[in-house]
């Protein structure tokens, strides 16, 4: 469907409202018009001197409209923003709900920048396709038809040049401004998006910037990217500019024609000439309705724009349907089974190949090789992130494709290199885990993570706000925090994805420690680089280039001399 | 209601600010001539019975009129647009500056996203304050009395009747512009924080996935959504019912000139020349008055923006910025802290508390120590992004804080705990440690580190985009970039932080090669866990609380069975 006709379906549900608004701006235009016209006739028919009788009707008429005029004008303004605001925010939580099933499979080529310009800019420019777009050409056409209906009664010459007027003022100086801008809309939305992704990359790498004494480098990237987007800024604003003398000359040249047109018609006593001022003040009145056209066709271009990189953005497949039975009960324990799974990102090679392993209860599984060997690629599949190409994995025995992704989530604690810290407190970071935990269940947590005496230490202990992705705290005190919230959530199998990196030796034994009695009773698989850490590990698989190529246990495989027992002397040597 | 510290960024843009008021006064003139033009046509032919050869030159002045009001217009708004775009770019990019020269550990406590949404719309909202309000202000002050003065000598009552109404005007505006601040700064907040939780929640996807939180969000996110529509809606709501008032001061007064004046027509106290010309202009009267109320909040926002602007390039910047000193490379770097102290939140949260250390040329010197011991506090003392509370640092003997930091950066290469890489290729990247670096020498830099193996089976090579939105490189291959940085750097002092945490032991291995070639002939803090990269150094300092508890060589400290023991068996495995 095209952008256009989503937005205007987005609609539905306000339009009668919408088109409340539409009348209540016709009749703003229509009072204002209203009150010159009765004001001039009534200026002009007192200069006959008639009897006060004859001007009551107009005196009347003259306050009446003073008044309508701005009421309408303050009903219309509230009811359209009230409408379109309405329909923005709903368009916010949609698009989050459309993209919260891509991640973070179909959302890796996007940059968080983009993303983020795109629900919170986009969305804001929307607002001008509700509020600038729709309405005036309809409001400008009412406006048209009265006064038409009007002006041909007297000279159908006259009503060709009020129409002709309307004609220039409406569809062709538009049209020119759009020849003009052609495509100036959606860059000018790209390059706001490409200063803004660049400034949020120069947050997030200020300690390389600081360090490499880069500052002036990234300022003067800056300044192009700001002076690109002022350079398209000025040329819309040039346009318009443009297109709003032209408009007040085409208004003023229809009058202007309008008067040469009325003369000879007075003359001929065709037009009384009572009604020459309030003819020419209403043409001169109704032009309102025309003025705000130019613009209407920027930002509908604007606001095409913005849609168009909202829409391609949530209209990415979902990279797993959420099929299965949304019902499932959580078992108490859980075995997962990886049977003979191969799996390859789009077209960029296998990463997996053949692999088969199972997760029991009270059975601890590790996996160890080189980074890139697809370690990361099995969490992701066992939490159901990505669908597998072949083989399968069974959870109890049951098919995973035949069970929520959701469901299947719910059974796994997962410590790992990625996780994210909110800008919260340390309490409600490690609450996401289980934010109906007591504070008991929480204090064990925290304990259990060895957070306990760090968070005593602070002056507001475990309400302590963490800053912008958790930056307040070291790398160990992150960790702590991805550990409590696994040891709150409790569940039945347990991902480990090198719990201890940037650790200090002590706590990181401790943390092994905790993680120890965690273990018992779960199905742990382990995916670690220490190998001190596998020697009491159940069983263990040495993971290269998207294969097992060794397994057993630790005595097993140092006895075996191959690529284990290979790493394992590498790490010890330097002790020896 | 007008912000003194924005008005002084206009500076050397006056000129132009005054050329705008210009504009809008000689457009006033023109409306009253046109009014003049008009009526003269109208009495003409409709009580002086002439026909168009009769007005012919009436017509004709009023043409010229017309197409001079167009040719102001078109250039008010040209010159109205370069005002405001000069400003913003020179704000923008101080602001965009002072956040640089901040540095990583003073802008820890703010929000990427509130920061960024500053930088773009916050900027964007100064717009319409220069551009629109302020020479609105001016115009406001100005034409109605000029339109005034026009009216005093055809019709007093006319006269008396603007004047006494459109005081009431700025009356109503100031009254309901107060209402409209406080609503504005909120709206502002809660934009800012609508958008910082956005960004929040977008990095944190996965993680909220793996909780089965991220759905719930919608919630979170609707009500957020919700709040920012309603306090919007009441900013606006206060701005239409004073557009409302204003319109209602406006048509009302019309009304009453139109009445007024039409009935003194008919009992002939007035000619219909003098009632329509009163009639043309009264309208005009109040027009610069209402525009201002249009504009007026346009021009809030832009107030609002500027508070936060303004509060952050208050932040103070570090002064090492001003040491003078230029710091010529050197061939080689002792560094001495002396009686170090820092604490981080203006000295509340203490890292540092009588550091000493001394690293003597080519000296290898490894840091030690539990997680918050001040390990990382050394190395931003090292780096200038923060500065000791008490105590110094000395270069070569020269106190750090007399240096230029550019000059002192140039000496030395840092790998940090994750290294960030930036959007660009993988050379571009590499390139950070020395920009002018050619082709081969970032080549040789990336085989030096052991790099070049796996960026050559990247889809494009060296031109492979990276970084957020580019190819997904493993925490191994980031590390080898970062190390090929500082191969290219070739700096004299080099600093590591955990430069080994997160690799698997066959990754570490190829690291320690290449680490091991760049640190031959340098001087070099390294700041480690992992043990097994420190028992080579020639000095490992085991920091405890802010200080040295342990000095020495690793059979020495073994020896003495005291923190590093501890930590060197936790390391082993048999505790």
């Amino acid at each position: 469907m095209k952008p256009f006709v989503r937005l205007i379906a987005m609609l539905a549900p306000v339009w009668p409202v919408m088109l409340l608004a539409v009348c209540l701006g016709w009749l703003t235009i229509a009072a204002n018009i209203g009150l010159m016209v009765t004001s001039a006739w009534l200026i002009a028919a007192a200069a006959l001197h008639p009897s006060i009788a004859e001007l009551s009707v107009a005196i009347v008429g003259v306050r009446f409209f003073g008044v309508a005029r701005a009421v309408f004008r303050y009903l219309e303004r509230y009811i359209s923003h009230d409408a379109t605001f309405r329909i923005l925010s709903r368009l916010r939580v949609g698009f989050y709900q459309r993209l919260e099933p891509l991640a973070p499979a179909n959302l890796q080529t996007w940059q968080s920048g983009e993303l983020f310009s795109a629900i919170v800019g986009d969305v804001e420019t929307l607002k001008d396709f509700y509020l600038r777009v729709l309405a005036p050409p309809l409001i400008a056409v009412l406006t048209l038809t009265g006064l038409l209906l009007v002006f041909q009664h007297y000279s159908l010459s006259l009503a060709a040049l009020v129409f002709a007027g309307f004609l220039l003022a409406g569809i062709v100086l538009p049209l020119a401004v759009r020849q003009v801008n052609k495509g100036g809309g959606s860059e000018l939305v790209a390059a706001r998006a490409a200063l803004k992704a660049y400034l949020l990359d120069t947050v997030n790498g200020m300690t390389e910037i600081a360090a490499f004494d880069h500052q002036q480098r990234h300022l003067s990237t800056i300044r192009n990217l700001n002076d690109h987007l002022i350079r398209l800024q000025g040329r819309i604003a040039a346009v318009s500019s443009l297109s709003d003398s032209w408009g007040s000359l085409i208004m003023n040249g229809t009058l202007w024609g309008v008067l040469w047109l009325l003369i000879p018609l007075v003359r001929s006593g065709t037009v009384e000439g009572v009604y020459l001022a309030a003819m020419a003040l209403a043409v001169q009145s109704s032009f309102e309705a025309v003025l705000p056209l130019p613009m209407a066709v920027h930002y509908c271009q604007e606001s095409l724009a913005a849609a168009r990189r909202l829409f391609r953005l949530v209209d990415a497949p979902a990279a797993v349907l959420p099929s299965g039975q949304e019902q499932f009960a959580e078992p108490e324990q859980a075995e997962v089974c990886v049977q003979g799974v191969s799996f390859e990102y789009d077209g960029l090679g296998k990463v997996l190949n053949r692999i088969s392993f199972s997760l029991r209860p009270g059975k601890r599984v590790a996996l160890i090789g080189p980074s890139g060997a697809g370690k990361s690629t099995i969490i992701h599949l066992l939490l159901r992130f990505w669908e597998i190409e072949s083989g399968l994995i069974t959870l109890n025995g049951r098919d995973y494709r035949t069970i929520n992704p959701e469901a299947v989530r719910r059974l796994f604690s997962v410590v790992s290199q990625q996780t994210h810290i909110f800008n919260a407190s340390i309490r409600e970071n490690i609450l996401l885990a289980c934010p109906e935990a007591g504070e008991r269940e929480l204090m064990a947590a925290v304990r259990g993570a060895a957070l306990d005496e760090f968070t005593a230490g602070l002056p507001e202990g475990l309400d302590t706000q963490v800053g912008n992705n958790g930056q307040a705290l070291s790398g160990g005190q992150r960790q702590r925090i991805a550990i409590a919230r696994a040891l709150l959530k409790n569940t039945p199998v347990l991902l480990l994805d090198e719990p201890t990196v940037g650790l200090d030796p002590i706590t990181a034994k401790q943390i092994m420690n905790t993680i120890d009695t965690l273990m018992r009773g779960r199905a742990t698989l382990l995916i670690t680089h220490d190998l001190t850490d596998v020697e009491t590990m159940d069983e263990i698989l040495v993971l290269d280039q998207g294969e097992v190529t060794e397994r057993g246990t630790f005595a097993e495989l140092l006895n075996s001399q191959g690529l284990f027992a290979r790493l394992w002397h590498l790490q010890q040597t330097p002790l020896a | 209601m007008i912000d003194k510290r924005l008005n002084r960024e206009m500076g050397h843009y006056r000129l132009l600010f005054f050329m705008l008021v210009g504009l809008s006064l000689g457009s006033g003139i023109l409306v009253v001539l046109q009014a003049d033009m008009l009526t003269k046509i109208i009495d003409g032919v409709f009580l002086g019975g002439l026909d168009v050869a009769g007005v012919e030159h009436w017509l004709y002045g009023l043409l010229g009129i017309m197409v001079l009001k167009a040719l102001l217009i078109w250039l008010n708004e040209f010159y109205a647009h370069r005002l405001a775009v000069g400003i913003k770019s020179s704000l923008r990019e101080r602001l965009a500056g002072h956040l640089l020269a901040l540095g990583p550990v003073s802008i820890r406590g703010e929000q990427a996203g509130e920061l960024i949404s500053l930088l773009v719309e916050g900027i964007e909202n100064i717009e319409p304050y220069f551009a629109r309000f302020l020479p609105q202000l001016v115009i406001a002050a100005v034409v109605p009395l000029l339109i005034l003065g026009f009216v005093v000598p055809l019709d007093a009552t006319t006269a008396s009747l603007l004047l006494v109404t459109a005081p009431l005007i700025p009356v109503f505006m100031i009254l309901i512009g107060k209402m409209a601040e406080k609503l504005n700064k909120r709206q502002w907040e809660t934009l800012s924080r609508l958008s910082a939780h956005f960004l929040d929640v977008l990095q944190g996807l996965t993680t909220l996935k793996i909780f089965g939180r991220s759905v719930e969000q919608v919630r979170v996110i609707a009500r957020m959504s919700d709040e920012f529509r309603d306090i919007t809606l009441s900013v606006l709501k206060v701005a239409f019912i004073s557009a409302l008032v204003l319109e209602l001061v406006a048509t009302i007064s019309t009304a009453l000139v139109a009445v007024t004046v039409g009935l003194r027509l008919l009992y002939y106290k007035l000619a219909f020349s003098q009632a329509f010309f009163l009639l043309l202009l009264a309208p005009e009267f109040y027009l610069p008055l209402r525009q201002l109320g249009s504009h007026f909040h346009a021009g809030m926002a832009g107030v609002s923006a500027a508070e936060r602007i303004y509060h952050i390039l208050a932040m103070p910047v570090g002064k090492q910025h001003h040491g003078t000193q230029k710091l010529v490379r050197q061939a080689e770097l002792a560094i001495e802290f002396k009686q170090v102290h820092f604490g981080y939140q203006g000295g509340e949260r203490p890292a540092l508390a009588g550091f000493d250390l001394k690293l003597m040329p080519g000296e290898q010197v490894a840091l030690v120590g539990a997680s918050g011991a001040g390990k990382s506090t050394v190395a931003n003392l090292l780096l200038g992004f923060i500065e000791p509370q008490q105590g110094e640092i000395l270069v070569n003997g020269f106190p750090l804080s007399d240096i230029t930091l550019a000059s002192w950066l140039d000496q030395v290469a840092y790998l940090p705990q994750a290294s960030h890489l930036f959007y660009g290729t993988v050379a571009e990247n590499i390139r950070l440690g020395r920009p002018e670096a050619s082709e081969a020498a970032v080549e040789a830099a990336a085989v030096a580190a052991g790099a070049h193996e796996f960026i050559a089976g990247l889809p494009q090579g060296y031109a492979t985009p990276v970084g957020e939105g580019g190819h997904g490189l493993s925490g191994g291959e980031k590390r080898r970039i970062a190390i090929a940085r500082a191969f290219l750097k070739d700096a004299p002092f080099l600093i590591l932080d955990e430069a080994t945490a997160g690799l698997d032991a066959k990754n570490e291995y190829e690291l320690q090669l290449a680490l091991k070639r760049l640190m031959t002939g340098r001087t070099v803090l390294l700041i480690a866990h992992r043990l097994s990269t420190v028992v080579h150094a020639d000095r490992i300092v085991v920091v405890d609380q802010g200080r040295v508890a342990e000095c020495g060589r690793h059979e020495e400290l073994i020896g003495q069975k005291g923190l590093y023991y501890q930590l060197l068996t936790a390391f082993r495995g048999d505790v």
